[in-house]
Formats: structure tokens, C-alpha cells, sequence
């Protein structure tokens, strides 16, 4: 049924490093040789 | 530059050339390079740029255009800062670094092998990150997933990766055997 428990998907824990990520950042590219 | 301090994300593909939509294996001019995203206000550009010059001798002749050692700018501060950090390390002419500093031009995205590329052939962290990021372009985009791919090739000490474990969203068996490779080192 709807709205059960068992019907409600268990999501993994993203990381906290990965929701800390702040949303203003600079890009940088690199060619290593 | 996954471990560094203040780099949020890493990816790796083909950049400088002309010849569009570029592979491995029919690279054409491009080089092979890393795409990063940062955050300025914990690292600074001219930080990564030592760090750049630093991991790799750009003294010798590249084998090939695909292997040359460039640094591509995204903007006049970025080349200014390339520039005068490339002219400070050559120490006046005591050497000669032969990277080019080139405008960035469009970016393409490596295959998904490589990508994260050691971390993928670590069965039981890729297996979690997988599990995390079902989707692979949240994957690549996983600073988290970043971080342990440095620490895998090598990079970072044992005391940072104790301090940001708690961070990585890594199990415990994770969190353990990432600290049995990298204690190998």
C-alpha cells in the first residue's frame, strides 16, 4: 500500500563533505605533461 | 590536486585543440588534462598553480601535443597570475618551464574509466561511492569521491584523511580499508 514504510525507498547518505560543497567556485584546468 | 584542501571537484578530459569531440584514442591536438572546481576563499589560484609546477618537470619536451604540460586560463586575472607565478619559478632564466599558458577553450569529458580512475579500481570504495551515486555523473562530480581518489595515489597525509573520515559518507569498513591502503604507502 502507498505510503507504507516498506514502500518508501531507503537512499544512502550522501557525504557530508559532498552537501558542504560550497555553490561559488572558480574552475581551473590543467594538462600535467 | 583531488586532496587538496579547498578543491571541491576533479574530472579529466581533452582541452586545447581543435579536433571536436575528441577520445582516448582519437585524441587529435588536444592534451590530456584535469578540469577543477575550487573554492577561493580556502585555496587560492596561484596556491594551485605551485602545486601544478610542482608535481610534474614541465622542463622537458612534451612527447606529444597530447602530453605538453599547459596551464589553460579562464580569465585575464587567471593568466596574469600564470604568467607571473611561470616567470617567478624559471628564476630569471636559471631554467626554463616550457607549459604553455593558453586561453581555455571548450573542456570535453574523458570516458568513465577514467574517471576517478584508481578509485574505480578499488572494488570495495567503488562499490560504496557507486551505491552513494547511482548516477556516474554525480559520481565524478563527488568531492567526496575526489578526495579519495588522491588519497589513493598517494597524496595527503594519514593524520588529514583521519580528520576527514567522518566526512567521506564512507562505512566503517570503508573508512578502514581506505586507511590500510594508504598506511602502505
Amino acid at each position: 500500500m502507498a505510503g507504507d514504510k516498506a514502500d518508501i525507498a531507503v537512499l544512502p547518505e550522501l557525504p557530508p563533505m559532498d552537501l558542504a560543497v560550497p555553490t561559488r567556485l572558480q574552475t581551473a584546468d590543467f594538462a600535467f605533461g | 590536486m583531488g586532496c587538496q584542501i579547498g578543491v571541491a571537484r576533479t574530472r579529466v578530459g581533452y582541452a586545447g585543440g581543435s579536433t571536436p569531440d575528441p577520445t582516448y584514442r582519437q585524441i587529435g591536438d588536444h592534451a590530456e588534462t584535469v578540469q577543477i572546481d575550487f573554492n577561493p576563499e580556502t585555496v587560492s589560484y596561484e596556491e594551485l598553480l605551485e602545486l601544478f609546477w610542482s608535481s610534474h618537470d614541465a622542463s622537458r619536451p612534451a612527447w606529444s601535443r597530447q602530453y605538453m604540460s599547459a596551464v589553460f586560463f579562464h580569465d585575464e586575472e587567471q593568466e596574469r597570475l600564470a604568467r607571473s607565478v611561470k616567470e617567478r619559478l624559471e628564476g630569471g632564466g636559471q631554467r626554463t618551464l616550457r607549459t604553455g599558458v593558453l586561453p581555455a577553450s571548450r573542456f570535453y569529458l574523458a570516458e568513465d574509466y577514467h574517471q576517478k580512475y584508481i578509485l574505480q579500481g578499488d572494488r570495495t570504495l567503488n562499490s560504496e561511492f557507486r551505491r552513494m551515486y547511482p548516477d556516474f555523473a554525480d559520481f565524478v562530480a563527488s568531492a567526496s569521491a575526489a578526495k579519495v581518489n588522491g588519497y589513493l595515489y598517494g597524496c595527503g597525509t594519514l593524520e588529514q584523511i583521519r580528520t576527514q573520515l567522518g566526512s567521506l559518507g564512507l562505512s566503517a569498513k570503508g573508512g578502514e580499508h581506505l586507511l590500510a591502503r594508504v598506511r602502505k604507502f
